[in-house]
């Protein structure tokens, strides 16, 4: 199965990746094609004297070149992938040559050794290393009570001082906070305190005052349930304490029981945050009719675990982190990715979704936004709103960049949308038009 | 929810500067779940923050929807045909950047002829290149398509794509509008109906601001017809000099103006060819004496010529009153004899500038000046600097206006003419080509193509003195050669090839033109 040319330029880590790898996929540039079953491979001749082997395993995809690029996947890469989806006749199908062999065999004897490993970890005296690990989180937990009795100290002065002088005090005043929640290891609160803000600077938005208010009011709320976590529903302590920043281990998600179903990939974002780049993709399940959120954390050149690019779809199991309203997963198993063939299922008319959203806080107070697929919208971005095939309407958010291009995918016709719904506004994250999915992040040029 | 206002701007404010004022109560159904406020200091702000929280959870499980309003018009069905996959794939490297802004034109073009429309997702980014490069407009108007031209209504300042509007509007525009909407107006009306725009700046015309006129006077150009020469006649008494030279330069453009004849009758016997009896025939020239105020109304004298006297500038602005057929046809000399004579003349600056700019600028079309034009065109390739710099710098525009297949064939010629392998003489002849290229789209045949980059890449790129001028034709020439033709040319440039500098312009150069090949081939897809 191969891709579409938008789907491959999806993979690029960076922008300029792309481009550079776009400019790679023609014929002049590769010598000695072929194909397998498996793998893809080519020569690529660079500034240097002896040409890059690059090479693909088709099956995430995988990639891997001889070229001295840290950025992954390379340009080489991306350009032979996208090589083949213009030009497949020039691909000989064949055995494939030893490097190719070798690296394959080398990835799955990695895997195996993954998987061995796992095991042997778990079987590594359980009962020390369990003391330990309780010893450490009672530490942790006394300081982050100290940090979040901290913070809401700080929301105490800043609500007898207002919120009014707050832009003028700069940045500086929120980092300080933040820092000090770092300190007490409460690394996500104080992620969240810095972008909160973050949004008194963001001059584009008209109502920041009351998004900074509403988010600190939130923040409030967490540092009181956390003096009374003991009393909170267990699965409501699991999300308050990944709200403060303690994680589960990977190890842990993948025991719980898994969740095996068609995946459509509808929406993907990619951020970069101090050489962090995060990646957060929708996934919806077909039978089992479930959102599932997919992070994905990757430090420098390196590379995503998955590739999955929006508009495709996969067979595969998901693991759900523990929560009161389960939204993030880990992948236990994932099949071949192809690109998705027919519109997903979107609900006509914006009651479903409300009800939905007033459910969903109701069990998980804390949730921020919501994702859902609306059937039958047209978009008016002259006033900023959705319409529903029910004649009701739904605010834009006015943080959406892409207001143009949807009314240029609609053209004031109905079509099926998928974003997150925070309470107050719709943010659209990708549309279905004719016959294909479009991802407002990635296959919209600026 | 005038509840949750005060809320917030309390919070605003802050507690400390709002003493004595009490937090708004909650609905009930709030008040009841919120711990009671203790009598610790923090009390207040603990219950501002608490009240927020609830409010703002409470709205945002409730929020309804709320009635639209009605809806614009959807956009109508489209006409033209989709774009095919592989020239989207393509336009979206393009939208990428790092191109030639005339490849994209070529695509535009490419999209047209195919009859097909734009991707909808890429319209807005079109849009937004149109309104800041305008000479792009032209090829994104055929191409837009009724989605395109409903999107172009969602911003003000996409205006130009927005389907044509009427003669309503126009009349409206001109009325009301601002300079540049009235000039703007007056422009289009007068491509649709020449006559009825005349006769709105008739009216207009006295209460017309002196600085505005001659710009809204150069509008008449389009359309020109005999009708407007009363009008243009009127304008040559203008106080103001940009009027007049405006309306002496359309009086000229016009065939058969009453201008054009008064200085017909005025060149009389200016030139004679002189045959003397041993030695070559030759031109002999005789200045003007004087001119008259009814001259001087003509524009004879208006325009300064640098580097020329008064009276030789007079023959300057006579020749290129006239129609230079006249001249061969009156001395019974070719144009290219007359050139050649001339540029042995004392005379052969102002000769030369006169009559290319009669060419450019007269009343004749391309089509029926081709003789002068081409002798002016061999002139240029084999005068010196100082002479060459004579022609109006407008000259090479005429090549848009030339039948291809005719420019083609020259070029050929000269081309063909010129050594296999070009040095610092050739110079020239590139600079020709590279306007030829420049101001042209129709590709050039195969064998055009492949002779001129055969030869510039002989031996130009080696030498420091003619690197420079090979690597800006190369950018030029990479917009009009035949892909097919060119593309193999490739493999014995690599076979011989080094790496950086000059080199890696030219993979550039082959590397567009392998771009427009996989272009011109994406629209023959069967869609």
């Amino acid at each position: 199965m191969t891709l579409t040319s938008d789907h491959i330029l999806s993979l690029a880590p960076d922008a300029a990746s792309a481009k550079a790898g776009s400019q790679l996929a023609t014929p002049a540039k590769w010598s000695g094609l072929g194909r397998d079953a498996r793998a893809l491979w080519g020569e690529c001749q660079g500034s240097g004297k002896t040409p890059y082997r690059t090479q693909i395993d088709l099956g995430e995809p995988a990639f891997k070149c001889s070229c001295p690029s840290r950025k992954f996947p390379c340009k080489h890469g991306l350009g032979l992938y996208l090589l083949l989806s213009s030009h497949p006749q020039l691909f000989t199908a064949g055995p494939a040559p030893q490097w190719v062999t070798d690296w394959l065999d080398s990835r799955q004897q990695r895997q195996e050794k993954k998987a061995e490993k796992a095991t042997a970890q778990a079987s590594a005296d359980p009962e020390a290393a369990a003391a330990q690990a309780r010893k450490r989180e009672e530490k942790r937990d006394q300081n982050v009570s100290r940090g979040l009795l901290d913070l809401q100290t700080w929301l105490h002065d800043l609500a007898r001082e207002g919120l009014a002088g707050v832009r003028e005090r700069g940045p500086a005043f929120w980092n300080g906070m933040a820092a000090r929640l770092v300190d007490a290891q409460a690394g996500a609160l104080a992620a969240r305190l810095r972008r909160t803000g973050a949004l008194c600077f963001q001059t584009t938005l008209p109502d920041w005052e009351r998004r900074v208010a509403d988010e600190l009011a939130s923040l409030y709320l967490i540092t009181t349930a956390w003096q009374r976590i003991d009393t909170l529903p267990e699965l409501l302590q699991r999300d308050l304490r990944s709200l403060v920043g303690f994680s589960v281990t990977r190890e842990d998600v993948l025991a719980e029981p898994s969740v095996s179903d068609r995946w459509l990939v509808l929406a993907q974002r990619t951020d970069e945050e101090d050489r962090i780049r995060s990646r957060t993709t929708w996934l919806y399940g077909m039978g089992s009719q479930r959102w599932a959120l997919l992070l994905q954390f990757a430090a420098g050149p390196q590379g995503f675990e998955y590739t999955l690019p929006s508009g495709a779809q996969f067979d595969g199991e998901l693991c759900f982190y523990p929560s009161a309203l389960p939204l993030r997963a880990l992948p236990r198993q994932v099949s071949a990715t192809a690109p998705l063939t027919r519109s997903p299922p979107g609900q006509a008319g914006f009651a479903t979704l409300l009800d939905a959203y007033a459910d969903a806080l109701s069990s998980q107070p804390f949730l921020d936004s919501w994702p859902a697929l609306l059937d039958d919208v047209v978009p008016d971005v002259a006033v900023g709103t959705l319409r529903g095939a029910d004649g009701g309407a739904l605010p834009l958010d006015p943080a959406f960049r892409h207001a143009l291009h949807l009314a240029a995918l609609s053209g004031g016709h109905p079509l099926t949308l998928m974003g997150e719904w925070d309470g107050h506004a719709f943010l659209p994250l990708s549309a279905w038009h004719e016959g294909r999915l479009y991802n407002f992040d990635t296959d919209l040029p600026a | 929810m005038s509840d949750a206002n005060q809320l917030y701007s309390l919070l605003q404010v802050g507690s400390s500067r709002a003493a004595g004022v009490r937090p708004p109560a909650l609905p009930a159904e709030l008040a009841g779940i919120l711990p009671s406020s203790g009598a610790a200091g923090d009390a207040l702000e603990a219950q501002l923050w608490l009240s927020l929280a609830a409010w703002s959870l409470w709205k945002r499980a409730g929020q309804l929807p709320a009635t639209a309003a009605a809806l614009p018009q959807a956009a109508p069905t489209e006409e033209l045909r989709p774009c095919p996959p592989g020239a989207e794939a393509l336009l979206a490297r393009l939208l990428q950047g790092g191109h030639k802004g005339t490849l994209l034109r070529e695509w535009l073009r490419g999209l047209a002829r195919y009859q097909g429309r734009l991707p909808a997702r890429f319209l807005p980014n079109l849009l937004a290149l149109g309104t800041r490069h305008a000479e792009l407009r032209a090829a994104v108007l055929p191409v837009l398509g009724a989605r395109g031209q409903w999107v172009s209504r969602l911003d003000p300042d996409w205006g130009w794509a927005a389907p044509g509007i009427g003669p309503d509007e126009w009349l409206m525009l001109w009325e009301t509008g601002s300079a540049d909407q009235r000039h703007a107006a007056l422009l289009q009306w007068r491509a649709i109906d020449p006559a009825a725009a005349r006769e709105a700046l008739v009216q207009s015309w006295s209460s017309e601001a002196p600085e505005l006129r001659a710009r809204l006077l150069a509008c008449l150009a389009a359309g020109l017809g005999p009708d407007d020469e009363a009008f243009l006649e009127n304008a040559l008494d203008d106080r103001r000099k940009e009027v007049r030279l405006a309306a002496q330069s359309m009086l000229v453009k016009l065939p058969g103006s009453d201008l054009r004849r008064r200085m017909q009758a005025r060149v009389g016997a200016l030139l004679q060819v002189k045959r003397p009896l041993l030695g070559r025939a030759g031109l002999e020239v005789t200045l003007p004496e004087a001119v008259d105020k009814a001259a001087a109304r003509d524009g004879v004298g208006a325009a300064p010529h640098p580097g020329l006297g008064e009276k030789t500038g007079w023959l300057v602005d006579l020749l290129a009153a006239t129609d230079p057929r006249d001249w061969s046809a009156r001395l019974d000399v070719r144009p290219g004899d007359l050139l050649l004579m001339a540029r042995r003349s004392d005379f052969a600056h102002a000769l030369v500038r006169g009559w290319s700019s009669a060419v450019v600028h007269g009343a004749a079309s391309p089509q029926e000046l081709a003789e002068w034009i081409h002798a002016l065109l061999v002139s240029w390739l084999a005068s010196d600097p100082s002479t060459r710099y004579q022609y109006p710098r407008d000259f090479f525009e005429l090549f848009a206006r030339i039948a291809p297949a005719e420019l083609h064939a020259w070029l050929a010629d000269f081309v063909e003419a010129s050594r296999r392998s070009w040095g610092e003489h050739e110079l020239v002849l590139l600079e020709l080509l590279v306007h030829a290229a420049e101001r042209t789209s129709a590709p050039w045949p195969a064998a055009l193509s492949r002779e001129v980059v055969e030869r510039l890449l002989q031996d130009l790129p080696a030498r420091q003195a003619t690197q420079w001028a090979a690597r800006s034709a190369l950018d030029s020439l990479a917009g009009v050669v035949d892909p097919p033709a060119v593309a193999g040319l490739e493999a014995a440039w690599r076979a011989r090839a080094q790496e950086g500098g000059i080199h890696d312009h030219i993979a550039q150069f082959f590397d567009t033109v392998r771009f427009r090949h996989e272009m011109s081939h994406s629209f023959q897809e069967p869609a």
